[in-house]
């Protein structure tokens, strides 16, 4: 799914997140964590494509960044939440899908329902945490099943137990071959690989 | 975002209504001034109606002329005999030499200064023994009055072209920029990074289509019915339309790549 060779980010002559050569499979949930500056974010962008100022080669299903050119290939769900405030969770949710079909609304009752967000459906954005806006967020990555979903910081979203439902909403996405990569301080279970920044290198635990 | 879309529709309307209003009481007051012209006949008197018939077949084929009538002297006489009740007289009378006549009615429209100079040099030179009888002032009062009329109208559609431009381009590049945060939040979730320009153009198509199609649509409508006497050159909407593209192409060169 993802092939990541020769890595480097480059900033005002700083060289660091190395990666020699990285490779996440299909359905995979990868964790990488590191401390604060390791270049986690900028990764992330890295691999969405928002970011240029690294070296090496990204692919994406064999293919270039590039390629992607009509839908991102990936997700990313950063810090800074990506939402219309004074719409409902439902037009948010649904704001990317072409067209909401029956088989996507009984999916995302059920993702809404993990989320214990059901009954706030109609709710506007705004009038919910910020927790919950991540959900939303992750609900809406994982109904349309892209090649990638990136989280960042991931620790700074959930507790434990919501951690618990944030990964069984990202499951219907990796069921069907999506790729997780999130990134977060420190090591949080229930991730099928996990990866540690040391020494402005990426190192595959 | 779609009522952003029909309020800038609501607005092209608006305007253009407003425009070809404007180009219809310019042709209203056009064609007034060129009917009453027209109702003013030039009069020609001369002795000889031989003269007079062999004028007529000169200048009869003037865009200028509309119809000529030709009075010889027996008529005149039959006139004056009828008019007056001079029928004892009529043998009187008919000793008299009378002078033929010939009415000239001249389409408005045409009888412009080249028109009036060529006609008069015509009569002047080739038959110097005609009397010529037409109200001058009147012509150029009339001449006058069109001249100031266009130039309002020159003026009138300039304002017009302008202000369309002007409330075009400003209503287009605000409610974009309105929907940036909308956008930007599409893009981010996932959505299709070619949808928003996709968008602007087919809302472009609306802008362009919706306001025309309807003034036409008026305009047949109200002659269908009869309501509407003066014509309008189909052309005019062209134009309209043309300016309406502009707008939409000048919004899109100033956005760039914000969409």
């Amino acid at each position: 799914m993802l092939k990541i060779e020769n890595f480097a980010i480059t900033l005002q002559e700083r060289r660091f997140m190395i990666i020699d050569k990285m490779q996440v499979e299909n359905g995979k949930k990868i964790l990488i964590f590191g401390d604060n500056e390791a270049g986690r974010t900028l990764l992330m962008k890295s691999i969405q494509g928002n970011f240029k100022h690294h070296t090496g080669t990204i692919h994406i299903k064999e293919k270039p960044l590039s390629y992607f050119k009509k839908r991102m290939s990936s997700i990313l769900i950063e810090n800074t939440p990506h939402l219309l405030p004074s719409e409902s969770v439902w037009k948010n949710i649904t704001l990317p899908l072409e067209k909401v079909t029956s088989r996507h609304k009984s999916r995302l009752l059920e993702l809404l329902n993990i989320a214990g967000l059901q009954e706030f459906s109609n709710t506007k954005v705004s009038q919910l945490s910020f927790s919950n806006h991540k959900m939303i967020e992750l609900i809406r990555a994982s109904i349309q099943l892209p090649h990638l979903i990136l989280i960042d910081d991931i620790d700074n979203f959930f507790d434990e137990k919501r951690l618990i439902k944030a990964l069984q909403i990202c499951d219907y996405a990796t069921n069907t071959g999506t790729s997780l990569l999130a990134t977060s301080k420190r090591k949080l279970d229930h991730f099928d690989q996990y990866h540690r920044i040391q020494d402005k290198k990426m190192v595959k635990l | 975002m779609k009522q952003s879309i029909f309020l800038q529709i609501l607005v092209i309307c608006l305007i253009v209504f407003g425009w070809n209003v404007f180009h219809l009481a310019y042709n209203y007051q056009r064609n007034y001034y060129d009917i009453q012209l027209s109702e003013k006949p030039m009069i020609l008197v001369s002795p000889y109606a031989a003269m007079l018939n062999a004028l007529e077949a000169q200048i009869d084929t003037f865009r200028s002329v509309d119809f000529i009538v030709v009075e010889s002297d027996s008529v005149i006489a039959e006139m004056l005999i009828e008019s007056y009740d001079l029928g004892s007289a009529s043998d009187l009378i008919g000793n008299f030499n009378l002078p033929s006549i010939m009415k000239i009615y001249l389409n408005g429209k045409y009888y412009d200064l080249k028109q009036k100079t060529d006609l008069e040099n015509i009569i002047s030179s080739g038959y110097p023994e005609i009397v010529i009888n037409y109200d001058d002032k009147y012509w150029h009062d009339t001449q006058r009055k069109n001249s100031l009329l266009f130039r309002s109208y020159l003026f009138g559609n300039i304002f017009l072209i302008v202000f369309l431009l002007i409330i075009s381009i400003f209503l287009r590049l605000h409610f974009e920029s309105k929907s940036n945060e909308y956008w930007r939040v599409y893009k981010n979730s996932g959505g299709n990074l070619r949808l928003r320009k996709k968008r602007y153009w087919q809302n472009s198509f609306l802008i362009c289509f919706v306001p025309i199609s309807l003034a036409v649509g008026a305009y047949y409508g109200l002659k269908y019915f009869k309501f509407l006497p003066i014509d309008m050159d189909v052309r005019f909407f062209a134009g309209e339309f043309i300016f309406i593209l502009l707008s939409v192409l000048i919004s899109r060169i100033i956005l760039g790549k914000h969409i």
